[in-house]
């Protein structure tokens, strides 16, 4: 319980407790200005160690608050010390050399005042050297420290009372039986005082060398610490030099009190010699500064990238972030990605355009074995360093293998100076580790493409379903049939049946590109057909509009081939025209492909388009037939990639020709079906069939 | 499947561009690459030679018109030669014919891109 209440006096409250001490042992010192008992030297030095101890105690946490860092604190030290030598200045020209004992009120106070300031900034440099002194250190050194404290302590005490306790033995001198071990005991005094004295110092070197702060600098803090440190040597060596040997100060500490002296001047000694040794390793740490900031950012770089791995899986993204840490990896100043499959790449802080970089990339893969060569020295290749604007000296290539693709990282150099083993290698470890990453980010772009594409085609199939009839429309003299299959990938093949006039009209047709855009084009094509047929009555004039129409909404490279005709249901005749769509097959007597002109629909302008509309008429006779297909027939492969074809179609068609239309479209599925059948369905399947009914 | 492959070969001032296997909706992106890169070097007098073709598609065919009204403009041309005859049948289905000029031989139409 006492022991606990002990405890928290000492570590409570103890800004307020350093100030109480303070004033206290500032206003008493007012009145009781110099030792001359020993009771006025206890109450005196009691307040000191106190006032030092809750200081002590109070400031180093203090130091921490703000976001401090070593150079901070050096400056600190720099202005304090400023102070601490302007401050024992000002109290050696102000006091006389000799009798300074008799002055007057405001001397005493003034010099009060002046020998607390001096105590207060030696207990804030002690506070910051405390700090250096537990920085970065494996284990706590903090019994060394306390012994260091202790034995300050020590020498504190036996200068503070050893006078006394000298007198206090003196009285005895003449009782003559004592007079030996008298002197005995002063002499084991004097030299008890050197033994800690010495002690001390030893101590104090010992401790000086707890600089492992040093290592985590980099080169211009390490310069600037070399300057700082030097100047504190000279701070502190002169203000040792004026506590040692000025005996104005001397005497004055000693009468004002002893302790605060020797704990002062252990402070600046320490401050002195810890300074000293930090110069001198600084100083030794410092050609090798650079390689260890290297190794460091090195190290950092991989850190980062093990982060990065996990949580970057944007393929632009990563490929930046690779072009980053290869330059502050390898000290160059730029740098591209060339990824040949995809052409595509990425460019960080180069003045090249983009477009021109594909060529380079290629005359250098070209020219440099990159597999053996390092570091390739770009004025070698004229052509290739003036097409870079003769801005880089030298480049490293690094190729980037996974899967069957590789990709590549060109690092350019401004400034020719060697890549050293060392730099290489961790550019090839950090290689390995970025290849995984863009594995990973590859995968993800791919999953993410598949997902996206999978919805666009379910998408574009149900626009395909919605749009080709459902229900056949009903002749007399015809026997209809049709049947659409549609492939995985919507391959925009479309048929449906329209008014114009009083007849009915029909298209079968193929738009050219698969998917979205091809399911796009077909919804485009029924509104285009479905409103143009109640304009106009003659079908030439319809399809002439509907080329119009499609130039200018398909892109260059699409078109659409159909064929559209009208069905004359009283005179049992065909009327079509042939855009550009496959020829379709009559079968009678004589069974053949019709040929005809025409182009597709998007595909010349309407004059072209105009000229070379050609009428097709068939008349139906009981055995006619007329089989109109999308290249989804003819054009289905079978396992050694050779086509249904042609020939195929005719002999199915001429084998079949007593059959009705159902049976007969139903057959050429099967037969394309099982003719393809070990192929993936890769375009629709449509055919539409007319016969005279029977 | 048989590979799809492209070749480029510069005679005289001709680029022929060699192209083997299928040209169909999924190799049309590649053809489309070897385009771009001769508009992109101004190589305007391109000879499509198509002896390895097997097969080409409506989007096949889209690649040839979707470039060559620039290498008109540039007083250069798309020609082709030496086609299987199943796949001069489908550039002749959608009339190309009347709109290309079609050899037999390549050097014919290399004859011809000299002869302007």
């Amino acid at each position: 319980m006492l022991l606990d209440k002990i405890k928290y006096f000492f570590q409570s409250k103890l800004m307020e407790k350093a100030i109480l001490f303070s004033v206290t042992f500032f206003l008493y010192k007012l009145f009781f200005p110099y030792q001359e008992t020993f009771l006025t030297t206890f109450i005196t030095e009691f307040l000191v160690v106190n006032s030092l101890y809750f200081w002590l105690a109070f400031l180093p946490d203090k130091l921490t608050v703000k976001r401090t860092t070593i150079l901070t604190l050096f400056s600190t030290l720099l202005l304090i010390g400023f102070v601490f030598l302007i401050t024992e200045a000002i109290i050696i020209s102000l006091l006389p050399e000799k009798e300074f004992f008799k002055l007057g009120f405001f001397y005493n106070s003034l010099v009060t005042v002046l020998s607390i300031v001096l105590a207060g900034l030696s207990v804030y440099i002690f506070s910051i050297f405390k700090k250096l002194f537990f920085l970065k250190q494996k284990y706590s050194p903090t019994s060394y420290f306390k012994v260091m404290v202790t034995f300050a302590s020590l020498v504190g005490f036996l200068y503070s009372f050893s006078p006394y306790l000298k007198q206090f033995f003196g009285f005895k001198d003449y009782i003559e039986e004592n007079y030996f071990s008298v002197i005995i005991f002063i002499e084991w005094l004097t030299d008890i005082e050197s033994i800690l004295q010495i002690g001390l110092i030893i101590i104090l070197i010992f401790n000086s060398f707890r600089v492992a702060w040093l290592a985590s600098l980099n080169k211009s803090e390490k310069q600037k610490i070399i300057l700082f440190s030097l100047i504190l040597v000279a701070i502190n060596g002169n203000a040792l030099y004026f506590l040692f040997e000025n005996s104005t100060i001397t005497k004055l500490a000693y009468l004002f009190s002893p302790f605060l002296y020797i704990s002062i001047t252990s402070i600046i000694l320490y401050a002195a010699i810890y300074s000293l040794v930090i110069f001198f390793t600084t100083l030794f740490h410092l050609p090798t500064a650079e390689e260890s900031d290297r190794k460091t950012e090195e190290l950092s770089t991989l850190l980062n990238f093990g982060k990065l791995m996990t949580h970057i899986l944007d393929l632009r993204e990563l490929l930046e972030s690779i072009m980053t840490m290869s330059l502050r990896l390898s000290n160059f100043n730029a740098a591209w990605f060339y990824y040949p499959n995809n052409f595509e790449q990425k460019i960080l802080t180069t003045n090249i355009q983009n477009s021109k970089l594909e060529q380079i990339s290629n005359k250098l893969l070209e020219k440099v074995d990159v597999k053996t060569s390092r570091q390739t020295i770009l004025s070698k290749y004229q052509n290739i360093y003036h097409e870079l604007n003769s801005e880089y000296a030298s480049t490293i290539i690094v190729k980037f293998e996974f899967d069957k693709e590789s990709a590549y990282l060109f690092l350019l150099q401004e400034k020719y100076s060697d890549v050293e083993e060392e730099v290489f290698n961790s550019i090839q470890g950090f290689r390995d580790y970025a290849i995984v990453a863009l594995k990973n980010a590859i995968l993800v772009v791919n999953s993410i493409e598949k997902e996206r594409m999978e919805k666009e085609l379910e998408l574009a199939r149900e626009i395909q379903e919605r749009i080709n009839p459902q229900i056949l429309p009903k002749f007399q003299q015809f026997d209809v049939s049709a049947k659409f299959i549609p492939a995985f990938e919507v391959g925009g093949d479309y048929y449906d049946f329209f008014t114009i006039g009083n007849k009915t009209g029909f298209v079968i047709a193929d738009v050219s590109g698969k998917g979205m855009e091809a399911s796009y084009i077909m919804a485009e094509m029924k509104g285009v057909f479905e409103t143009l047929s109640t304009i106009y009555t003659d079908l030439k004039d319809l399809l002439i509009q509907a080329n119009r129409i499609f130039l200018k909404r398909l892109s260059k490279k699409s078109f659409i081939t159909a064929i559209v005709g009208i069905i004359d249901d009283k005179e049992s005749k065909i009327n079509y025209f042939r855009i550009g769509h496959n020829l379709p097959l009559k079968i009678d007597e004589e069974s053949k492909y019709l040929e005809s002109k025409g182009f597709p629909f998007g595909m010349v302008n309407n004059e072209i388009f105009t000229e070379n509309l050609e009428e097709v008429e068939v008349i139906f006779s009981k055995e006619t037939m007329m089989i109109f297909y999308t290249d989804g027939i003819s054009e289905s492969m079978n396992e050694n990639d050779e086509l249904f074809g042609y020939e195929r179609l005719q002999k199915l068609g001429i084998n079949l020709a007593n059959e009705n239309a159902e049976t007969i479209s139903q057959v050429i599925l099967t037969e394309v079906g099982l003719y393809s059948k070990s192929t993936i369905q890769d375009d629709d399947i449509t055919i539409l069939i007319f016969k005279k009914s029977t | 499947m048989q590979d799809f492959k492209v070749e480029l070969l510069q005679k005289d001032n001709v680029q022929v561009v060699k192209i083997a296997g299928i040209l169909d909706a999924h190799t049309t992106g590649e053809l489309e690459k070897y385009f771009d890169k001769l508009v992109f070097e101004k190589k305007y007098h391109v000879l499509v030679n198509l002896t390895e073709l097997n097969y080409i598609s409506s989007a096949g065919l889209g690649v040839f018109m979707a470039y060559v009204e620039t290498m008109r403009e540039n007083n250069g041309d798309i020609k082709f030669a030496e086609l299987q005859d199943k796949v001069f049948h489908v550039f002749d289905l959608l009339g190309f014919p009347m709109l290309y000029e079609f050899y037999k031989k390549e050097d014919e139409a290399l004859k011809k891109f000299i002869e302007g």
